[in-house]
C-alpha cells in the first residue's frame, strides 16, 4: 500500500488518538456534550496539527535539538491563538461554549506527540497525510461520542443554525425524558470506560482473525 | 466569592479532574500505586500555585499595559515550561531527596492541562492576585485529592477479579465516573447554604 | 558559545515571526469581534427595549449583580419608562448574564439571556423559548419567585433537575427589581 495512505488510515483506525493512544483526553470528555462542540473541536484540532505539522517538518533541519520542545511549543502556540482569534471573529457561538478548552488545545498531547514523533522526522508529505490522518481520528471519536451522549443525555443533536432553522434536531421519546447522567461529567467518564473496553474487544477480536 | 469559597469550589464543586477533566492524561498514567500518585499531587499543587501567580503578574503587568492580551496562551505555555524547568532544577540543587521523589514527574507536567487551564481561569474570572494564588493551590489539592483517592482504588482492584476487557484503563476510567458521580453532591448550593457567595 | 548564540537566535526568530503572525492575525479579526459583540448586545437591547428609546449606559459600580443600566424613554412621550439592567450572577456551570428590562415600578417587562455556560439538557434549559415567561409582569404588586415551590406545576416541572440554575437567574432578577424600585425613589425628590 502506498505509504501516504497508510499514515492517512493508520490514524482512523489503528492508532486512533483517542481509543488507542488515549492522548489529549481532556477534551474529549469535556466539550462532547454538544455535537457541534466536538466538531468545532475536532476542526479546530485538525487546522493546528496540519498546520504545527508541516512548519515543524520544515523547519526540523533549522531547529537545533536542544531547544526542539519550546520551538515546538512556540509554533502550536501560535496557530492556536490563531484559532482562537478566528473562532472569536467568525464563530462567536462556538467561541464561547469551547471556553477554555480552545486555548488548550496547545497542552493537546496529540499535537506535541505528532510533532515530536511523526513530523520532526519525516518529510512535509508525509508529515500532512499524518496530520490529517490524526486530526480525522480525533475528530470522528469525538463526533461519536457526542452524538451518543448528546442523543441519550439530552435528547437532541445541534447541529449549525440555517436560516431560520435552529438547527436543533429533537429526538422523540428521549427529549420528554433523557437519561441525563450521559451529560454529565460523570456519564463522560463511564461511557468512556465502557468505549474503550468495547475497543479493545473489538481490536482484539480483529487481530485474531 | 470569598477565599473560603475559592478553595471549595476548585477543591469540590469544580474538581479539575472529576468535573473538568483537566489533567486527565496523569490522572490516568501515574495513579497506579499510591506513591507516585502523591508525588505527582503535590508536584502540580506546587506548580499550579506558582503558575498561577507568575502568569496572573505578566498578563496584568506586561500584555495588559502592552495591550498584548491575545498573546495570553504563548505567553503562559512558555512560562509554564520554563517555570517547569526551573523547579527541577532548583529542587535538583537543594533537596536531592525530594527531587528523586518528583524529579520524574516534573517533565510531564508541562503538558498537564491542569497548570495552563487554572492559568487562564483565573484572568477568565478576574480573580486578584491572592485569589489567583488560593485558586492555584485550591486546583492542585483538588487534582491530588482525586489522584490519591484513585490510585487507592485502583491498588485494590489490581487485586480484585476484573473482566478481561475491562481491566486497567477501562475500569479506571469507570471508577472515576463513579467517583465524579458522589462528588456531583458538590455543587453551587452548598456555596449559597454556607453563605459563601459574594 | 557560539552554539549558545545560535540555540538562542533560532528560538528568538521563531518566537518573533510567530509573534508577527499573531499580530497581523489580531488586527483582521479584532475589528470583527468587536463588531459581533456590539451587535449582539444591541440586537438584545431592541429586544426587551420593544422599541422604546434608549439613553446612554450608567455604570454601576456597588452592586454585585448589576452591572449597569439604561434609562428607557417612551419612544411618543420621551418620558422615563422603565430601567435596563444589565445582571450577572454565578450559575451552575459559571457566570449568567441577562439583559432585563423593568418598569418605573420595578416590574419585569422582557428578559434576555445574554450568555452563560450551564451543562446543557440541565442549564441550559434556560436558553428555551418561553424560560422567562414566568418572570414577566412580577416584581412589584407580585413577587418575583425565589423558590421552585412558588411556580405553578408545568413551570415546575421545566426548572426541575436544574435548580441552580433557576434560583440564580431568580435572584439576579429580584436583585433588579428591588434596584430599580430604589432608582425610582431617587429619581422623584
Amino acid at each position: 500500500m502506498n505509504t501516504d495512505i497508510k499514515n492517512f488510515i493508520k490514524g482512523i483506525v489503528k492508532e486512533n488518538p483517542t481509543f488507542v493512544i488515549m492522548l489529549g483526553m481532556c477534551p474529549t470528555l469535556a466539550v462532547t456534550t454538544q455535537f457541534i462542540n466536538a466538531l468545532s473541536m475536532g476542526i479546530g484540532v485538525i487546522f493546528v496539527l496540519l498546520l504545527s505539522n508541516i512548519i515543524i517538518s520544515i523547519l526540523k533541519n533549522l531547529i537545533p535539538n536542544s531547544i526542539r520542545i519550546p520551538c515546538y511549543i512556540v509554533i502550536i502556540s501560535a496557530f492556536v491563538t490563531i484559532l482562537e482569534m478566528l473562532f472569536h471573529a467568525f464563530l462567536p457561538e462556538v467561541y464561547n461554549s469551547l471556553g477554555v478548552y480552545l486555548p488548550l488545545i496547545v497542552v493537546n498531547c496529540i499535537i506535541l506527540g505528532r510533532a515530536e514523533a511523526f513530523a520532526s522526522k519525516n518529510n512535509v508529505i508525509n508529515s500532512i497525510f499524518d496530520a490529517l490522518g490524526m486530526g480525522l481520528g480525533f475528530t470522528l471519536s469525538l463526533s461519536f461520542i457526542s452524538l451518543i451522549r448528546e442523543a441519550i443525555g439530552n435528547g437532541t443533536i445541534t447541529l449549525f443554525p440555517i436560516g431560520r432553522w435552529s438547527g436543533v434536531i429533537k429526538i422523540p421519546i428521549l427529549n420528554n425524558s433523557p437519561i441525563r447522567v450521559l451529560a454529565l461529567p460523570a456519564g463522560a467518564l463511564l461511557f468512556m470506560g465502557y468505549m474503550k473496553a468495547l475497543f479493545d474487544y473489538l481490536s482484539s477480536k480483529r487481530k485474531k482473525i | 466569592m470569598t477565599y473560603l469559597g475559592i478553595i471549595i469550589t476548585f477543591i469540590f464543586i469544580n474538581n479539575f479532574i472529576l468535573v473538568k477533566f483537566l489533567g486527565l492524561c496523569p490522572f490516568i498514567g501515574v495513579s497506579k500505586n499510591s506513591e507516585s500518585a502523591i508525588g505527582m499531587g503535590l508536584s502540580v499543587t506546587f506548580v499550579t500555585a506558582t503558575a498561577s501567580v507568575i502568569c496572573y503578574l505578566s498578563y496584568y503587568m506586561l500584555l495588559v499595559p502592552l495591550k498584548l492580551e491575545y498573546l495570553r496562551t504563548m505567553v503562559f505555555i512558555l512560562i509554564i515550561a520554563t517555570l517547569v524547568q526551573l523547579i527541577e532544577m532548583v529542587i535538583k540543587k537543594v533537596s536531592p531527596a525530594l527531587y528523586k521523589a518528583l524529579g520524574i514527574y516534573l517533565p510531564l507536567i508541562t503538558t498537564n492541562c491542569a497548570v495552563l487551564g487554572i492559568s487562564i481561569i483565573n484572568i477568565d474570572e478576574s480573580y486578584n492576585l491572592l485569589e489567583s494564588f488560593i485558586a492555584g493551590i485550591s486546583a492542585g489539592l483538588g487534582f491530588t485529592l482525586a489522584i490519591i483517592l484513585m490510585s487507592n482504588i485502583r491498588e485494590k482492584l489490581s487485586i480484585t477479579p476484573v473482566r478481561k476487557w475491562f481491566k486497567d484503563v477501562p475500569i479506571t476510567f469507570i471508577s472515576a465516573g463513579l467517583m465524579a458521580m458522589s462528588f456531583m453532591a458538590f455543587d453551587n448550593n452548598l456555596l449559597i447554604n454556607l453563605g459563601l457567595t459574594a | 558559545m557560539k552554539l549558545f548564540f545560535k540555540t538562542a537566535l533560532v528560538l528568538g526568530l521563531i518566537c518573533s515571526i510567530s509573534g508577527a503572525i499573531l499580530v497581523l492575525v489580531n488586527n483582521i479579526t479584532s475589528d470583527r469581534i468587536e463588531l459581533n459583540e456590539f451587535n449582539k448586545l444591541n440586537l438584545a437591547l431592541n429586544k426587551v427595549s420593544f422599541n422604546n428609546n434608549i439613553s446612554d449606559k450608567v455604570e454601576v459600580t456597588d452592586n454585585h449583580s448589576i452591572d449597569s443600566y439604561y434609562n428607557l424613554m417612551d419612544f411618543k412621550t420621551n418620558s422615563l419608562k422603565g430601567y435596563i439592567l444589565s445582571l450577572k450572577g454565578n450559575g451552575y456551570g459559571g457566570e449568567i448574564s441577562l439583559l432585563a428590562s423593568y418598569d418605573t415600578k420595578g416590574n419585569i417587562m422582557a428578559v434576555e439571556l445574554i450568555s452563560n455556560s450551564e451543562t446543557p439538557g440541565v442549564g441550559k434549559k434556560a436558553e428555551n423559548k418561553g424560560y422567562m415567561d414566568k418572570y414577566i409582569g412580577k416584581g412589584s404588586d407580585i413577587a418575583i419567585p425565589l423558590n421552585k415551590n412558588q411556580l405553578s406545576d408545568p413551570d415546575k416541572n421545566l426548572v426541575s433537575g436544574a435548580t441552580i440554575t433557576f434560583t440564580s437567574i431568580s435572584k439576579m432578577l429580584n436583585e433588579g427589581s428591588f434596584f430599580v424600585k430604589n432608582l425610582g425613589e431617587k429619581n422623584e425628590y
